[in-house]
């Protein structure tokens, strides 16, 4: 049988371990973060994953500071284009002409706003070696329609709770 | 008078086996009674004892682990051990938040879609 004393020592042991690990593993992890090159800065991630040089990445940035604008002009229009259609569908008890319009100039801004992203993240590539750069725009190309699934699966699901 | 008291003191020893002198003790120190169950709870203790011995026996490994750990070079060597563990699987982690943090920034600063997400 375990004596109380030995059992305490065991407890006591095992929270001076615990609380040991925990803290080296802490430590270890919040310590990536003042690494980083770039703190704050949206082009962080394209830096590290693809190890560009320093102009590499005065292009992108310069690329990156043009697109910005356009991308908040398109995400303004887009939230504008949503909110005109919430409105047409407020009480809506059929798909009225309106409904079908706004749904029809949701889907070409949707088109112009994807063809933009891409058009923008083939200019990026282009700054880049060629392997980084084709991989770059692999993985923007996936991220582009991923995101577009995305937001479906968020309108369906918001659907499906507002009318189960 | 100092006569009949020597002659007392001679007298022969009182038998054992006379039954009116066993009577005479048995009244003189009459017998306790017994709790109800005091055999049986004798034999629990008894076994109780018994099976306390033997689990020491069989733990004794882990009271020697307990003492061996509080020993000043094992308890420094096993917090090291452990304070390195830690970071061992700390650094892949925060690597791995690190990045997915970084690419998301990047993918909210070039996506319109991600900005108007519901």
């Amino acid at each position: 049988m375990i004596t109380t004393r030995s059992s305490g020592s065991l407890l006591l042991a095992l929270l001076v371990g615990g609380t040991v690990f925990a803290a080296g593993y802490w430590m270890a992890a919040r310590g990536r973060i003042p690494a980083n090159r770039h703190p704050g800065d949206d082009l962080a991630w394209v830096c590290r994953e693809f190890q560009l040089t320093d102009a590499e990445v005065e292009r992108i940035r310069s690329l990156h500071n043009g697109y910005k604008p356009k991308c908040e002009e398109m995400a303004a229009r887009i939230a504008a284009k949503n909110r005109e259609l919430e409105a047409a569908l407020v009480g809506a008890t059929n798909v009225s002409p309106a409904v079908e319009r706004g749904l029809a100039e949701v889907a070409t801004l949707r088109a112009e706003c994807q063809a933009q992203m891409l058009r923008h993240f083939q200019e990026v590539a282009r700054t880049m070696p060629s392997a980084q750069g084709a991989r770059y725009f692999a993985e923007m190309q996936r991220l582009t329609l991923e995101l577009h699934a995305e937001l479906e699966d968020a309108v369906i699901q918001s659907t499906h709770h507002e009318h189960p | 008078m100092l006569a009949a008291a020597f002659s007392h003191m001679n007298s022969p020893p009182p038998n054992a086996d006379d039954p009116k002198l066993r009577a005479l003790l048995r009244d003189a120190h009459p017998r306790p009674e017994l709790l109800p169950r005091f055999q049986e709870g004798v034999w629990q203790r008894l076994d109780r004892v018994g099976r306390r011995r033997e689990s020491a026996a069989s733990n004794g490994w882990i009271q020697a682990l307990v003492r061996g750990m509080f020993r000043p070079v094992y308890a420094t060597l096993g917090l090291v051990a452990v304070m390195f563990t830690g970071v061992w699987l700390g650094v892949p982690d925060g690597e791995t938040r690190l990045h997915r943090a970084e690419k998301a920034r990047y993918v909210a600063a070039v996506s319109p879609f991600h900005r108007t997400l519901p």
